[in-house]
């Protein structure tokens, strides 16, 4: 592949200061930048060779296992673990005895490594094994006796906000984690002027990142430090908690990244897998692996936060949009986590998207006896999405005008200012509604209806990084010039399976103008590598990426100056194309001049008080970090997306098929489209998921059977034609014009299943998922009489 | 959920089942006569089992490569089919397909294509789970199954399987072939999800014509219902079947929705992840009204060749 870096004009030392660049002309982004460069980890992955969590082998390493609550709320008695002690083979059995007694979370303290007193939902750790093997250890699990005294329990949002409802902690009055509201631009005064109101409650769910790879870690203590192997997605952030919830001081811990099956938010340190495995190892002074089976990650890892709306909206007669008032309560399950951070953002994200006059909002998230929730891509966005769709899709059909055209109406346009003062960037929002009604063909199809099919469309809008974990959204780099030609770019973002490798090292291949296969992009480890909150909020391409480019620039100088030097010609006639340092035939001679990198480089080294090339970047958000009513820019850079759907009813049995969907999507430059296009594809996928077909049968606060028997993932035989589309787009703050793309196609998905739903068969669903017995019951018994008949059978 | 607080049942170290592979149906047949021990041949049920943290069989028994356990022969009045037989095998066999196209669609239905490579049609029988999809064809289509043990020989028809003792092993299921007359068969499973898994509903029917094109016999069975597969007695419609020229196959429309109302009132499907009990009852009346119209269709269809 060639890569060609054309020297720009530039300032000597010090990486360039965050100023806002011109765009440049788009035509001269470097080859490298917009192509299908393979992926870095292609290779090691489809061989088997990557080492993922549980593949990760020490000396003497011992495996672990959970001792789970069975009950949603309960008293313990008694542990008893002397049985499980005896079983040969045991080497160490922690309860919270062993723990320091300390609650840790990322927002809001209130989860013990290991259940003290009580535990408030089914598969809240009691006490841990550490055993030769895992069977061992399981088994072992399985002999340690605790003694319960079951206490009422909280199983629903409507049973935790009961009058005189159980609480789930004595400190949360109410069995409120969370609150806070708005009022910006006098709502009531805007509905007041409002010719058409549309109104209704719609309630999302729990959903599961099943990821391929469950939850692990292995833990290794030399003295008082504890190395912890980690497939998370934000290694230093976990640092942070871990060290919290051990009692340690954060230089005691250290984490490395291993490879990740898959993260979807679910990976991002909230839960105690780590927590209990370094308890552990400390305790058999053995390395210690310990590993979710599915079970427990369906019972105790951080689902989607399910969260009802009740949604208001305001119209003038020609549809433009006046006010918004939105009330809104989240289930956080037993302990919070993430779960207050997803409320701000399921609460004033959509505010982005449209022209509204005035907003109003009030938010709870409210403690229940039931798994906890967290961190699902998309992070509160699907729910929003969701509940605020259909009262937007309401809207249209009450004004009597087609959805594309209503978006048009009202969508955010570049430079827009939302009543959060999220300050719109490069916006190809109007764009992305054409696009994705042409491809859809959607006034074809309206011109020419078939019967039980509907059409429907919405819109999303997403962060580029969020600010949200201190007033940081930053993260640095640094850039290794290598004496045999390569570049290892060092930074602690770490790869989750989106490809953020890859994309990072054509950002560095295009700044150096070196072959990708030439860049070496190292995993996060928080001794060695440099900072970064990791892979959420679909941060790692526009802050990560602007780092590494950043980085990269400052290396490049190095190797230039160098170059100028060792060739005694000014550095503003040179460039480096394809790992070679180029300058034109010198006066008098018309050979040019071609050096190669590393020669440079060892040059560089080896020469009296030779210096090694390390270029150091880092980039931070320019953002805002939220006040106590979320008032503040998010973010530096926000994605949009239109998403179209076509599907089928079977009216005699309520089966829903989509047929087609097409997806317009604004992520500004797209750096690998087949990268893009698997985030895209997959987010759709996992967005039919949370629509359609993923949900359990619950009994008394837990699946009655945990596992991907019930809990059904979209497969090739769901997944509708896709459309997907990339917008001309170009955002100026962005590495090379990029913004996030990993969230956002999921965001609009259950919102279009349902409108299309309400289109085909008039019938409204107002719960996900969207199940065939919802709308056969809305078709055939709208009064519900017939279904009390059935079930008293 | 239970599985957290279950005491374990012992506490020693768990010793991995023996796997004994005999050579012949015989010698199977006694090695099955030990206690303990169990019959293996496509495995999936015993794996299951293990995931669903049930206890495992001291001895497994390997029959599914037993010379001759797995193929189909045809006589002049049935087929039989050795219980081995794959239900992939089963799902491409033409033949089969011509004239029991309810078995084939069954055995067809069943989880996905790995699976049923490994699955046999004895396994799955026995496995005895009122949602699996062949025994529910296998009942509509009056299947006898030969059963063996090491000192006995009986034929069971599938709703008789509750009876199957430890020490006996299915040997072949047998298909009855009409001469006279056309047979119309059809099986519809309800993936309420769009996706493989057990079946929200399950059914199918059998339509039996004479000569004449008068209806003859009616058959429905409904499984992933209690106690499923459940035979839903038509009898006394057959004769009103008749030959009603503006019904499917000419099997009247009242006798089909008198029909699908009987498999709806006759059995009781439970609720789980796939649906109410109520909403079941429903599509079991849907899906019996498929399976019978269908069924009609074909034999009609096999009465004009």
């Amino acid at each position: 592949m060639s890569t060609a870096h054309v020297p720009a004009a530039r300032t000597a030392g010090a990486p360039q200061a965050p100023a806002p660049e011109l765009p440049p002309d788009r035509a001269v982004l470097p080859a490298v930048i917009g192509t299908a460069v393979q992926r870095v980890d292609a290779v090691e992955k489809v061989t088997g060779r990557a080492a993922y969590a549980a593949d990760v082998r020490l000396p003497r390493m011992l495996h672990g296992a959970v001792v789970r609550s069975p009950h949603a709320h309960a008293r313990i008695v008694s542990v008893d673990t002397s049985l499980a002690e005896r079983l040969p083979g045991v080497h160490a059995v922690v309860t919270g005895a062993d723990t320091a007694r300390i609650k840790w979370g990322a927002f809001r303290p209130d989860l013990y490594p290991l259940a003290l007193e009580k535990v408030r939902y089914v598969g809240d750790e009691i006490a841990a094994v550490a055993a030769v093997d895992v069977e061992t250890a399981r088994r072992a699990a399985e002999l340690v006796r605790v003694e319960y005294e079951v206490l009422p329990a909280v199983l629903s949002l409507d049973e935790a906000l009961a009058e005189g409802a159980p609480l789930v902690h004595d400190d949360a009055a109410g069995n409120l984690a969370h609150e806070f509201s708005f009022d910006r631009g006098g709502a009531d005064a805007w509905f007041d002027r409002s010719d058409v109101i549309v109104e209704g409650v719609w309630q999302s769910t729990r959903q599961w990142h099943s990821s391929i790879e469950t939850i692990g870690c292995t833990a290794e203590w030399s003295q008082d430090r504890v190395t912890l192997w980690v497939n998370t997605q934000t290694p230093f952030l976990a640092r942070q908690r871990y060290a919290t919830a051990l009692g340690m001081p954060l230089r005691a811990v250290r984490v490395v990244q291993t490879e990740v099956g898959g993260g979807f938010g679910g990976k991002s340190g909230d839960d105690n897998t780590s927590v209990i495995c370094a308890i552990l190892a400390r305790k058999a002074g053995r390395p210690v692996q310990l590993v979710n089976t599915r079970e427990e990650e369906f019972l105790a890892s951080r689902p989607r936060i399910p969260m009802r709306y009740h949604v208001r909206l305001g119209f003038t007669s020609d549809g433009l949009v006046t006010a918004k008032d939105i009330d809104m309560i989240a289930d956080n399950g037993a302990y919070t986590g993430k779960a207050q951070a997803v409320l701000g953002a399921a609460t004033v994200r959509h505010d982005a998207l449209f022209n509204y006059r005035a907003v109003r909002a009030r938010s709870r998230l409210v403690y229940t006896n039931l798994v906890p929730t967290g961190a699902f891509r998309g992070f509160g966005n699907p729910s929003a999405d969701w509940a605020v769709g259909q009262a937007w899709d309401l809207a249209a059909t009450r004004l009597g005008i087609e959805p594309p055209d209503l978006f048009l109406l009202n969508a955010v346009e570049a430079g827009s200012v939302s009543p959060h003062n999220h300050r719109i960037g490069s916006c190809e929002l109007k764009q992305c509604i054409r696009r994705a009604a042409k491809a859809i063909g959607w006034y074809e199809k309206r011109a020419a209806p078939t019967p039980n099919r509907g059409l429907a469309m919405g819109v999303s809008v997403h962060v580029s990084g969020r600010r949200s974990f201190g007033d940081y959204d930053g993260s640095s780099a640094m850039v290794r010039l290598a004496e045999d030609g390569r570049a290892v770019v060092i930074v602690g973002e770490g790869e989750i399976g989106t490809g953020a490798r890859t994309t990072l090292a054509q950002i560095a291949a295009a700044e150096l103008g070196l072959p990708v296969a030439d860049i070496t992009v190292t995993r996060p480890d928080t001794d060695l590598t440099t900072h970064a909150l990791g892979a959420l909020a679909s941060r790692v391409t526009y802050v990560a990426g602007n780092a590494v480019k950043r980085a990269a620039e400052h290396a490049c100088e190095q190797l230039l100056a160098a170059a100028a030097r060792q060739l005694d010609r000014p550095a503003s006639e040179l460039w480096v194309e394809d790992g070679v340092v180029h300058a034109p035939p010198a006066a008098g001679d018309d050979t040019p001049v071609q050096v190669p990198v590393g020669v440079v480089v060892r040059a560089e080294l080896y020469r009296p008080d030779g210096q090694p090339i390390v270029g150091m970047g880092a980039f931070d958000n320019p953002s805002e970090f939220p006040d106590q009513s979320r008032f503040g820019n998010e973010s530096g850079a926000y994605n949009f997306v239109a998403e179209a759907a076509e599907v089928e009813v079977d009216p005699a049995t309520g089966a829903v098929t989509v047929l087609e969907l097409a997806a317009a999507v604004d992520c500004g430059t797209v750096l690998n489209p087949p990268l893009a296009q698997g985030q895209v594809e997959g987010a759709i996928a996992q967005g039919l998921g949370m629509a359609i077909t993923e949900r359990f049968a619950w009994a008394d606060g837990a699946p009655t059977r945990p596992s991907f028997t019930d809990y059904k993932l979209p497969t090739a035989g769901v997944m509708p034609k896709l459309h997907v589309e990339f917008a001309d787009s170009y955002e100026p703050t962005g590495p090379y014009g990029a913004k996030g793309v990993g969230e956002i196609a999921l965001d609009p998905v259950p919102s279009i299943v349902a409108s299309a739903v309400a289109d085909a068969v008039g019938v409204r669903v107002h719960e996900l998922p969207i199940t065939a017995e919802k709308i056969y019951w809305g078709i055939h018994d709208p009064d519900g009489r017939a279904r009390e008949e059935g079930e008293s059978r | 959920m239970t599985t957290l607080d279950r005491a374990p049942e012992h506490t020693g170290p768990v010793q991995p089942p023996v796997l004994l592979a005999p050579d012949s149906l015989d010698e199977a047949l006694r090695l099955l006569a030990a206690p303990e021990a169990a019959a293996v041949a496509g495995g999936v049920r015993h794996t299951l089992r293990r995931h669903d943290r049930l206890p495992t069989p001291a001895t497994l028994v390997s029959v599914g490569r037993l010379p001759g356990f797995g193929t189909v022969t045809w006589s002049g009045d049935e087929v039989v089919i050795g219980a081995g037989a794959r239900l992939a095998d089963l799902e491409a066999d033409a033949r089969l397909a011509a004239v029991w196209p309810a078995v084939t669609e069954a055995a067809g239905s069943v989880a996905t294509a790995r699976i049923r490579r490994m699955v046999t049609l004895g396994g799955n029988l026995a496995a005895r789970d009122d949602s699996h999809d062949p025994p529910v064809a296998l009942a509509a289509a009056g299947a006898r199954l030969t059963v063996r043990s090491a000192c006995s020989t009986r034929t069971l028809a599938v709703g008789d399987l509750g009876g199957l003792r430890g020490d006996e092993l299915i040997q072949e299921v047998r298909l009855p072939l009409t001469a006279a007359g056309a047979v119309g068969s059809s099986f519809v499973k309800f993936l309420v999800r769009g996706l493989w898994e057990y079946a929200c509903v399950n059914v199918a029917a059998v339509v039996r014509l004479d000569a004449d094109g008068a209806a003859r016999e009616l058959s429905l069975a409904v499984g992933s219902v209690t106690g499923g597969p459940v035979l839903i007695d038509l009898a006394d419609l057959v004769h009103a079947a008749g030959r009603d020229p503006g019904g499917p196959g000419g099997v009247g429309d009242a006798v089909i929705e008198e029909a699908a109302r009987r498999a709806a009132d006759r059995t009781r499907p439970y609720s789980d992840v796939r649906g109410s009990a109520a909403y079941k009852t429903r599509m079991i009346a849907e899906f019996a009204r498929r399976a019978l119209t269908t069924a009609a269709l074909r034999a009609a269809e096999g009465a004009a060749r």
